[in-house]
């Protein structure tokens, strides 16, 4: 097993190649991979000056038409777009507006004045490649499962049939293994256990996403306890009486959409919804208890307390 | 003798037609000369004007040249209209049948129940010692 690990979009990158295979391939591969986290970065950072996305606020608060977008930014702006509607608004890049109200730590002042309304949050342009932004707009979670996706693609064009899992910050994209063993995956306690809730596999690759309130809370200015997972509804914490939520798919950046939008449906909806759709989720209600649907049971190769629900 | 001195012009009669001859000739001139300069300032204030009828009649020419393309690219505009019309038509009738199928599903999915009672299965997950695994799924704080 080949092992290469960094940081990239400030989470850690790690790239495991299956079976025998030249160090110069997977040096090749995790070349690719790199660069491909680079380049989202570049294009939806909102932590750096010089980003693509920085910039194109930077005009829309000077009332300024924005430049031709990159490829990479427009395909993230078209899937928060879709997601937004998918997920009947579940899924919101605006939320940030709410998150800076909160006094999220990691959340800088970034459109001064700005205010979330019923309208769309921009709108592309496709023949000119622009968008016309309306509103503040944070793609963090977005862009970590495309750089996945796009970094997946570029891993596998380099090494053929070799398998591989690709690991950035939780979140997981994995090709079969090339002795045709499935790549088996632990879902992380979130009440900070070192055993696992659940672990599963995921046959002939696929991806796998989680959202959770282990990390990023904070207190408000009242000193109430918040997480990050905000209700685009209400414009306040969500999904109370659960404390994460596991999605598994064939594509990271919509694993990583459906993990926010079912976190957000709560411990009553949550079942039905990710049951209606046929997903594979699982999900860990307050008091420590894992439920899952009938598509994540079929993945589930261990469970440390399930609850018994329907 | 008595006839040439009856032949002969008196000198003040010359002296006079000298004189009206050359007041005629000198008035001959002055009017040529002003006819001249008028007609030259006529010509000069007539310029801009044929110019500008120039211009016009360039500028006709160009627009019913235009007028011409215009023409064939409207009648290229309509056959083409015309060519996708047959497949607008077709797509309506696509769809006429997709709205049948759709009406015909939600009508289905109407009569389902809400929810349905699934009976009770042994579990087939194991329990115990977690197995080993090659990654964690979990927080990221995105």
């Amino acid at each position: 097993m080949e092992r290469r690990e960094a940081r990239a979009l400030g989470s850690p990158l790690r790239l495991l190649v299956a079976g025998r295979v030249g160090a110069t391939v997977v040096d090749a591969a995790w070349a690719a991979v790199r660069k491909e986290f680079d380049s989202v970065d570049r294009a939806m950072s909102r932590f750096r000056e010089d980003s693509e996305i920085t910039q194109l606020h930077r005009r829309a608060e000077r009332g300024e038409a924005s430049d031709p977008l990159s490829s990479r930014l427009r395909a993230a702006l078209a899937l928060a777009d879709r997601a937004h509607r998918q997920t009947r608004g579940r899924f919101d890049a605006r939320v940030i507006l709410d998150l800076e109200r909160l006094g999220s730590p990691g959340v800088r002042q970034s459109w001064s004045g700005a205010k979330r309304d019923s309208s769309r949050a921009y709108q592309l342009d496709p023949r000119r490649g622009t968008a016309e932004l309306r509103s503040p707009i944070d793609l963090g979670g977005v862009g970590k499962g495309l750089a996945l996706r796009w970094a997946a693609r570029r891993a596998a064009a380099t090494l053929g049939r070799q398998g591989f899992l690709l690991e950035a910050g939780g979140d997981i994209a994995a090709r079969t293994r090339a002795d045709g063993r499935p790549w088996a995956i632990a879902l992380e306690d979130p009440l900070g256990g070192a055993m696992p809730i659940a672990t599963c596999t995921l046959h002939g690759g696929g991806a796998i996403a989680t959202s959770s309130v282990r990390l990023a809370t904070w207190r408000d200015a009242r000193g109430l306890a918040v997480h990050h997972l905000i209700d685009p509804h209400t414009g306040a914490p969500g999904g109370g009486g659960l404390l994460a939520v596991t999605v598994a798919g064939p594509d990271p950046a919509w694993a990583e959409i459906w993990s926010k939008a079912l976190f957000l449906e709560g411990p009553a909806q949550i079942g039905a919804v990710a049951r209606g759709r046929g997903l594979a989720a699982w999900w860990v209600c307050a008091e420590g208890s894992v439920a899952m649907t009938p598509a994540a049971r079929q993945l589930t190769t261990w469970v440390r307390a399930e609850a018994l629900t329907s | 003798m008595t006839e040439r001195s009856a032949r002969r012009v008196p000198p003040h009669v010359l002296v006079m037609l000298s004189t009206s001859t050359a007041a005629y000739a000198l008035a001959l001139a002055g009017v040529a000369g002003q006819q001249s300069a008028a007609d030259a300032s006529l010509a000069a204030e007539r310029a801009p004007l044929a110019r500008a009828v120039e211009q016009v009649s360039v500028g006709h020419d160009q627009m019913g040249a235009r007028l011409d393309r215009a023409r064939s690219r409207y009648a290229a505009a309509a056959q083409a209209y015309l060519a996708a019309g047959d497949s607008i038509t077709t797509l309506e009738v696509q769809l006429g049948t997709l709205s049948k199928a759709v009406s015909a599903v939600a009508g289905v999915s109407r009569s389902l129940p809400a929810t349905v009672r699934l009976p009770s299965v042994a579990g087939s997950v194991a329990r115990g010692r977690a197995p080993a695994t090659h990654a964690t799924t979990g927080a990221s704080g995105h």
